[in-house]
């Protein structure tokens, strides 16, 4: 039911129910915020968005106060705009202000905000005290004293994730956002997916950054440099450089990582290929020792994670193959090594990626024990933007090389990887390529595409049918546990990703990024897909030349990988 | 009597009570009820205060002492702990009863007093001394000569409605409550009246909440009543947390099945089937105390399934909350029972619509609940017969600060502040002025003395722009510091605020360190000091006013209360402060010089001695000298002089 609300004067039309801020936005009005986030319930915790309504002895949050017919605001009053900022300048007081060394100079919400609100002096100067920073997890840094307790973090934490590493300590001016016991990132019960990164306004919440191991790395002469990119990287790059959402980089990205010192650039579809295919087999032995219960792909070091700290009792169910990252490293360093004739330790392996589990990943004892199914360093979307800018690279002037073939073919349903539902599709299509008389139809298949968080599609295999799901939110793989056994639906295979939308929207991603690019992003995965929609799938992935793999070198149990704390 | 145990005969007893059309007709309960009252007395009895007020004297000793007492005279004693009569300066209180005779309190009483009065009264004599007055109840023969307790200057300009039988019956006691007519109006209620006819007994009645902005408590009922849920609650706050207020533990503490009473009648209008009261851990005797009482009306039958054969259910449970300020809010109260971190939300919807777990909650605090059952009982006609057209029923106040008599009084709506403070609190002692009246504690204002005979009264109080506050008053004499006392109070709030939203948090920290500026030592001041301070007071009423406008909850909104209202009533002394840097009244140590007055010197050294900072020189038998710039004018040496020799400015 639409109603009038007046403001500034004008006349204006509104949803009954609707939050102000909402409204306004529909109707070009636009009210500075801190700690909104669309999508979530309002916390109406920073009063950045105060109006002023008339009858109402104070101010109201536009972001948290209901339209109600008639109402009459001024959203730029000078009362309103002088209590913005005084508000403003009280949060910049208490913040550390640093800008020039921070990870988000330019990028940072509230540096937007101080000029837009044209904060000019430092009228209340007081005891900034520096906050011990928190550089316990290999995937997530904080530093608390750049936070300013919008609990944006928090709510992503407990909401999106379920994890709950996060939450507000103490209270009154010593209020500060912490984990259990403050003790610490890697003592919590974070899960590295780095959602709270890209929700964080300040420059509070980072990943570890690679980039200075990197340079050095690459500039070692003793090193083999080598990069494998995700597909995931290659469509939101664009970003960082200005380009369109979803243009894709990958050739002017291998022409810029080979002038920077790269010896060799390789895409992580191959692998990614060579794991679904792995995936197919693991999830057909399984069926055929009758499992009870559904199974779980292993593909998102987030889930597997979450897993072995909250659910052990679904460890069994997981599929544990070795993800496409791990089996393309181990691949490339016996390969280049025996190429190059260098030792193993010689080829020095880049994961880019949009992950930020994938660096907590480094740090669990499985790498001591299979050090080369390992990258050596992993670096983000945000890091490879840094690193190509910091080797001066004009990204436009390039010319387009391609990246390395591996095995003169190029593979198809690697791409998909990047998006919740896509690996499910690539293992369907591999399914199909091995047993040539399974028709799915393509409505069905279509099923696991899009932005929904829960996408399930089932189909029948030999007399069987098949219903299999892809969960994105670690939250909505717990509401769908709960559903599916109060409901005792069977489900066979489930494909979880931690970051809604998939590896798209992964934690390394660029920050600030609105619903509509994501789309965008996920459009451009399929359209990725339809490039090579001439390669068709196999059956199997062979490996073209002498390469043994190691006895239980690919199917890995994930209850035996703990984490180093 | 703690256990939820009771023997069946009392039981039947006390539902026969309940269930009786007029038992005062019927001669056999007549006298059933003079018992259980105790009025009727087969041994003598001694009662004592056994508040939280009383826990820094020795009651275990007064208890050995009558014990003594009753050994060595042979004469059987009964000891009965009961609650506070609300006169907490006359701490400890007992009172004694004699079989036939009216009971006589005493206080402040002290263990070595007890076997002279037990003997003196034993003797029929009643002793003057530390007499607070007899307490004649109907059947009982008074002393002659003896002042009635509600003669007493403290009591005489009281109206006590729900304090009526605070510290004359076991708190403990269901049986004891019962007989003075309580739990009928719950009795009467669920068996023959509908939600609909008692909602309008409220209505008619103009009860309205007690919590300080005088909300008719009507209107949050009917919205919770009528608001769309399988499940509702009502949530009795319990969680007084105001620096200077006390009246609601004492209350719990001294009558806890009236508040019981009142949840469980608030429970059945709205239709709830479980009623939560929110407490703290740390009021151990309030917390005791109100598990005892749910207990015992448990055992009688009041709390459960079905009670009393009329088909309604309800569940009231006990939750002891961790001791935060802010969950006196009632969204935060909310969230600190769901299990999260006590933090106030946005406000709609509000709780009577979603409120704990998402349905409709009533939330109010201890005192307006206790108002139900007399409403109930006597009908909106008796209630609003006191106090005013617009605020009707009495409210409570719990008096601190300079004055001769604490306690917590209850008074009819009207009554001008100056009676609370003059007539029942006796006046400032010392011979020292009143300076003002701090109303609500850290959320209120500072009442000047001039408006003193402003009548308690809600409309009032906001056309003439002051917050009545939850009823703490804090009354400061003329030897006070209100810089010292702001500064004071914005810490409390920069201590307790949440830390959700930015204005609070921020703000009150920011507004604590100007204050903290303007009373520094002015000795140590650094290159700029003069000119932040400055600065920082022409901006702390602007940073009041953007706390005022935009903080989230009710305790950001109200935190700078007593610094608007105490920087337009105390300009001059500020501007001492700031300027000159003195404080008049000699509170702000850093702001305090001293000296030594050569001629009353007569070295004795004590002062030399005590001095921490040994900023004192001098040798005995000569006159010592105080070395400013040691000095911390922490004011020992003026403490120890006993020739007043030592001289503040």
């Amino acid at each position: 039911m639409n109603i009038e609300i007046e403001v500034n004067g004008q006349i204006i039309k509104a949803r009954k129910g609707e939050m102000l801020l909402d409204a306004l936005k529909t109707n070009g009005i636009h009210v500075p915020t801190l700690c909104h986030l669309e999508g979530f319930k309002p916390s109406g915790a920073c009063r950045i968005c105060v109006v002023e309504a008339e009858g109402r002895q104070d101010l109201i949050p536009a972001c948290s106060f209901p339209a109600e017919e008639w109402m009459k605001i001024r959203t730029h009053s000078s009362r309103v705009i002088k209590a913005r900022r005084t508000i403003l300048e009280l949060l910049l007081s208490c913040h550390t202000g640093g800008c020039l060394y921070c990870d988000r100079n330019q990028t940072c919400e509230l540096q937007l905000l101080a000029s837009e609100l044209n904060v000019g002096e430092h009228r209340f100067s007081a005891g900034r005290k520096r906050k011990k920073m928190d550089t316990t997890s290999q995937a997530v840094q904080r530093d608390p004293s750049k936070c300013v307790l919008c609990g944006r973090c928090v709510r992503v934490c407990e909401e999106v994730e379920e994890v709950a590493a996060l939450d507000f300590l103490r209270r009154g001016s010593r209020t500060e956002v912490g984990t259990v016991l403050d003790k610490g990132l890697n003592y919590s019960s974070c899960v590295n997916c780095g959602q709270c990164i890209l929700v964080c306004p300040s420059g509070a919440l980072q990943d570890k950054s690679n980039v200075e191991p990197a340079i050095q790395a690459l500039q070692d002469p003793k090193n083999y440099a080598v990069a494998i990119i995700d597909p995931a990287l290659k469509i939101s790059l664009s970003e960082q450089f200005g380009y369109r959402a979803g243009q894709e980089f990958t050739s002017l990205l291998a022409t810029a990582l080979r002038r920077i010192g790269f010896k060799k650039v390789y895409s992580s579809a191959w692998g990614n290929e060579f794991e679904t295919g792995l995936l197919v087999t693991g999830f057909q032995k399984k069926l055929d020792e009758k499992h009870e219960g559904p199974l779980f792909t292993a593909t998102c070091p987030s889930f597997v994670r979450y897993l072995q700290q909250n659910r052990q009792d679904l460890l069994p169910s997981l599929i544990s193959v070795r993800p496409g990252r791990q089996i393309m490293t181990h691949l490339l360093k016996t390969m280049l090594s025996a190429q190059n004739n260098l030792p193993a330790s010689g080829i020095h392996v880049f994961y880019l990626t949009a992950c930020t589990a994938a660096k907590g990943e480094l740090h669990t004892t499985d790498r001591m024990i299979h050090p080369s199914f390992y990258p050596d360093i992993v670096l983000t979307t945000r890091e490879v933007y840094k690193l190509i800018r910091l080797f001066g690279m004009q990204i436009d002037k390039l010319n387009p090389e391609y990246h390395e073939d591996l095995f003169g073919t190029d593979v198809r349903s690697g791409y998909l990887h990047a998006q919740s539902g896509g690996s499910l599709e690539a293992a369907i299509r591999i399914l199909q390529a091995r047993k040539p008389g399974l028709v799915i139809q393509a409505d069905k298949l279509a099923r696991l595409k899009g932005s929904k968080e829960v996408k399930e599609c089932s189909f029948a295999l030999d007399g069987d049918s098949i219903h299999v799901a892809a969960i994105s939110g670690l939250s909505q793989f717990e509401s769908w546990m709960k559903e599916s056994r109060s409901k005792k639906k069977q489900t066979h295979l489930v494909e979880v990703m931690a970051c809604p939308y998939g590896c798209i929207n992964g934690g390394g991603q660029p920050v600030g990024v609105s619903d509509r690019n994501l789309k965008v992003r996920s459009k451009a995965v399929a359209e990725m897909d339809e490039l090579y929609s001439g390669v068709e799938p196999r059956g199997s992935v062979i490996v073209p030349f002498d390469f043994q793999w190691g006895e239980n070198d690919l199917n890995v149990e994930y209850a035996g990988r703990s984490i180093i704390r | 009597m703690t256990s939820a145990r009771m023997d069946d005969q009392l039981r039947s007893d006390l539902r026969e009570l309940l269930l009786h059309d007029n038992p005062a007709t019927d001669p056999a309960l007549r006298q059933r009820i003079r018992t259980l009252r105790r009025e009727r007395v087969i041994k003598t009895t001694v009662f004592i205060d056994t508040t939280t007020p009383t826990s820094i004297y020795p009651i275990g000793k007064i208890r050995e002492a009558v014990a003594g007492w009753s050994e060595a005279s042979g004469i059987a004693v009964e000891v009965i702990d009961t609650g506070s009569l609300g006169l907490i300066s006359a701490t400890p209180v007992i009172g004694i009863q004699i079989p036939g005779r009216a009971r006589v309190y005493y206080g402040p009483v002290e263990s070595a007093d007890i076997d002279g009065l037990m003997n003196a009264i034993h003797k029929q004599v009643v002793p003057e001394e530390n007499l607070l007055g007899q307490l004649v109840l109907s059947s009982q023969q008074s002393w002659e000569g003896i002042p009635f307790l509600e003669k007493h200057p403290f009591f005489v300009n009281q109206v006590r409605h729900v304090m009526k039988l605070s510290g004359i019956i076991d708190p403990c006691s269901v049986a004891e409550f019962v007989g003075w007519g309580g739990y009928r109006a719950f009795a009467k209620s669920i068996h023959f009246y509908t939600d609909k006819e008692l909602l309008g007994l409220i209505e008619k009645s103009g009860l309205r909440g007690r919590s300080g902005s005088g909300f008719p408590a009507v209107r949050k009922w009917i919205a919770t009543a009528s608001a769309v849920g399988d499940k509702r609650y009502v949530l009795c706050n319990a969680d007084e947390s105001d620096p200077g207020g006390y009246m609601h533990r004492i209350l719990i503490e001294s009558n806890p099945h009236l508040v019981l009473e009142g949840v469980m009648l608030a429970s059945y209008i709205i239709g709830a089937s479980q009623a939560i009261i929110y407490t703290r851990s740390r009021y151990r005797v309030s917390v005791a105390r109100l598990q005892c009482a749910i207990n015992q009306a448990r055992a009688v039958g009041l709390i459960g399934q079905d009670i009393l054969g009329s088909g309604y259910t309800l569940d009231i449970q006990l939750r002891r909350g961790p001791g935060a300020f802010v969950c006196g809010e009632e969204t935060a109260l909310i969230a600190s029972l769901e299990g999260k971190r006590g933090m106030p939300r946005t406000k709609p919807p509000y709780p009577a619509t979603q409120g704990l777990f998402g349905k409709p909650t009533l939330v109010h605090n201890v005192e307006t609940l206790a108002q139900v059952p007399l409403i109930i009982e006597n009908g909106p006609e008796w209630y609003r017969s006191t106090g005013t057209e617009g605020s009707s029923g009495t409210k409570l106040f719990s008096l601190s600060g300079k004055i001769r008599r604490l306690g917590v009084v209850e008074v009819a709506f009207g009554t001008p502040v100056r009676d609370i403070v003059e007539k029942a609190g006796g006046g400032i002692p010392d011979g020292r002025t009143i300076k003002t009246v701090l109303l609500g504690g850290p959320s209120g204002k500072f009442l000047p003395p001039e408006k003193l005979d402003l009548p308690i009264e809600f409309d009032r109080f906001r056309k003439e722009n002051f917050d009545m506050g939850s009823g703490s008053m804090v009354i400061l004499d003329d030897t006070c510091c209100p810089v010292s006392l702001m500064k004071n109070m914005i810490d409390f709030i920069h201590q307790e605020s949440c830390g959700k939203c930015i204005p609070c948090r921020d703000g009150s920290l920011r507004i604590r360190e100007i204050l903290e500026m303007v009373t520094s030592k002015p000795a140590e001041d650094k290159s700029h000091a003069a000119l932040d301070r400055f600065k920082g007071i022409t901006r702390v009423a602007e940073l009041a006013h953007v706390m005022q406008d935009t903080s989230l909850c009710g305790l950001g909104k109200t935190a700078p209360n007593p610094l608007i209202s105490g920087f337009e009533l105390f300009r001059t002394e500020l501007e001492e402060h700031v300027f000159e840097r003195t404080c008049r009244a000699a509170v702000c140590q850093n702001l305090r010089t001293f000296s030594v007055d050569p001629v009353a010197c007569n070295g004795c050294n004590i002062c030399y001695l005590k001095c921490p900072e040994s900023a004192i020189i001098g040798a005995a038998r000569q006159v010592h000298y105080i070395v400013d710039h040691l000095c911390t004018g922490c004011g020992k040496c003026f403490e120890v002089c006993k020739f007043n020799a030592i001289l503040v400015s």
